[in-house]
């Protein structure tokens, strides 16, 4: 490549001031960090000392700590904070890689919801079509992605909001296994859910930031003490040794639905024959329910105490319910989960990997606040996440990889993997991604080709 | 005293003001988070399931 990185990042940026509006993917764009990290890329040369991610273009959720920057979660109150004195540990090991930061990104208020329907900065519009979301509550960094601004971002996940928009979208997306990344910089929603991970448009970039950000930090508690374990080297690999199922009961979309038909032409392309049965996984999602309801609430008391007028309107009655959680609620979902954890662990004796269904249903419209699913009126919001977590309730590693079943929006599929098995992810999802029905949906890709 | 009360004192106690027009929505949500809660209650757990340590996995 004969253009600079300077040329190639001014590019970019005009390209997110030409078509963020659109999509309102971007709280905050950082022109002259972007500017100067690539001046000081083109300075040092394509030299030994270049980073897997030289030049690479990129942006964060804006929970995540950028210097100079406010971090907002999304909130009108976080904007008063003072700015942020340094970047979030991911940033800069980010930075320590060559990529370049271009922006925050949109989320729902302090990461609660799965639709990105800020009333304070506006709600993040799907690049496939306007009219409808993004998704949740990472939706900037699904939006970001998918609408060609950066090949990759970074988000948060407590309970599928990494995976809702990865979905939604129509790109990749990785939730790694609970403790991998260290969150340090970031800020928190819930402490025993909160996960950290990246959004691509493909699964190489998808691998190669993974890898950029591993290794344990101690100033997150719950990061293990785990040496980096890099995904690239095996990405190639082919996937006959794993042994893959699909996961029923539970997790079996309505019959006919998109969702059903992504499923099945996954399990077509990696010629699953094996089904397996997550026991209970409707009582893991209400445990995830109100433990998120609990442990976000608690968080969030003293500002509910002093501002809750200033609480977005579709988090601020969740939060006020979730302050209530009885004690006996809340240590019986800590029991559930403990009880889930084990009986899922015992499923992975007999199959490596498995795939579900992301979401019951691909982008819908903004405002919208029921749909139909197996002859129910379901409220949308929450239910987005129905097939994400139980999943990360537990702290399993899941990709999700975009599904064209031809009805002009794109669907997610989650591959499933046991805890610490991001590789065998990546390599089922690299495989499928060879499969033209699993190619990430970008509107425009000139921006950063 | 039924549940809203109990609701609603119980935010009270904790120093937090409800306005009025932020009471249906609040009940909706109660009521989510209720039914949530009760397929949690009525898992037939074994008396040895001890709580999920704080960090999983």
């Amino acid at each position: 490549m004969t253009e600079t990185t300077a040329a190639h990042i001014e590019a970019v940026l005009g390209a997110i001031g030409a078509r963020n509006s659109a999509c309102t993917a971007y709280t905050h764009v950082t022109a002259e960090r972007a500017r100067a990290e690539a001046a000081a890329l083109d300075k040092r040369g394509a030299d030994e000392t270049a980073g897997p991610l030289t030049g690479l273009p990129y942006a964060v959720k804006n929970l995540f700590d950028v210097a100079g920057l406010r971090t907002l979660a999304g909130s009108k109150i976080n904007a008063e904070n003072p700015p942020a004195a340094v970047d979030a540990l991911l940033v800069q090991r980010l930075r320590t890689a060559g990529a370049v930061l271009t922006g925050t990104l949109n989320m729902d208020e302090y990461a609660y919801g799965f639709t990105t329907e800020n009333s304070h900065y506006g709600p993040t519009r799907n690049p496939h079509d306007a009219t409808r979301s993004a998704g949740g509550s990472s939706g900037g960094s699904g939006a970001a992605v998918a609408a060609g601004l950066v090949p990759f971002t970074l988000g948060s996940d407590t309970n599928g909001s990494i995976r809702v928009p990865a979905s939604l979208c129509g790109v990749y997306g990785l939730k790694p296994t609970y403790g991998r990344l260290p969150r340090s910089g970031t800020f928190p929603f819930v402490a025993s859910l909160d996960h950290l991970g990246p959004l691509a448009d493909s699964v190489s970039t998808l691998a190669a930031v993974y890898d950029a950000l591993q290794g344990p930090h101690a100033a997150d508690p719950a990061c293990a003490q785990r040496l980096a374990e890099p995904v690239l080297p095996t990405l190639g690999d082919d996937i006959d040794g794993l042994r893959l199922a699909v996961a029923g009961g539970y997790f079996c979309p309505e019959p006919g639905s998109q969702a059903d038909r992504a499923v099945a032409l996954v399990v077509h392309a990696l010629g699953v024959q094996r089904e397996i049965q997550l026991p209970d996984a409707e009582r893991a999602r209400a445990a995830a329910y109100v433990i998120t309801a609990a442990e976000g609430a608690q968080l969030h008391l003293e500002r509910l105490r002093r501002r809750p007028a200033d609480f977005d309107p579709l988090t601020r009655p969740r939060f006020l319910a979730g302050s209530q959680v009885p004690a006996a609620w809340y240590v019986r979902a800590q029991r559930v989960r403990r009880w889930f954890y084990e009986r899922v662990m015992a499923l992975f004796r007999d199959v490596d990997v498995f795939i579900a269904p992301a979401t019951p249903i691909s982008a819908q419209p903004l405002g919208r606040e029921q749909f139909l699913w197996q002859g129910k009126t379901l409220p949308l919001r929450p239910n987005l996440g129905m097939y994400t977590q139980p999943l990360s309730l537990i702290g399993l590693p899941v990709v999700v990889v975009p599904v064209d079943t031809g009805d002009g929006l794109p669907i997610g599929v989650q591959i499933v993997a046991p805890p610490w098995r991001e590789d065998w992810c990546m390599r089922v999802a690299r495989h499928l991604e060879k499969a033209v029905a699993c190619r990430a949906w970008i509107t425009d890709s000139q921006a950063h080709a | 005293m039924d549940s809203e009360e109990h609701l609603f004192a119980g935010l009270k106690a904790l120093g937090i003001e409800v306005e009025d027009k932020d009471r249906e929505g609040l009940l909706l949500a109660w009521a989510g988070l209720a039914a949530m809660a009760h397929r949690v209650m009525e898992c037939p757990l074994p008396d040895d399931a001890e709580p999920a340590p704080q960090f999983l996995p």
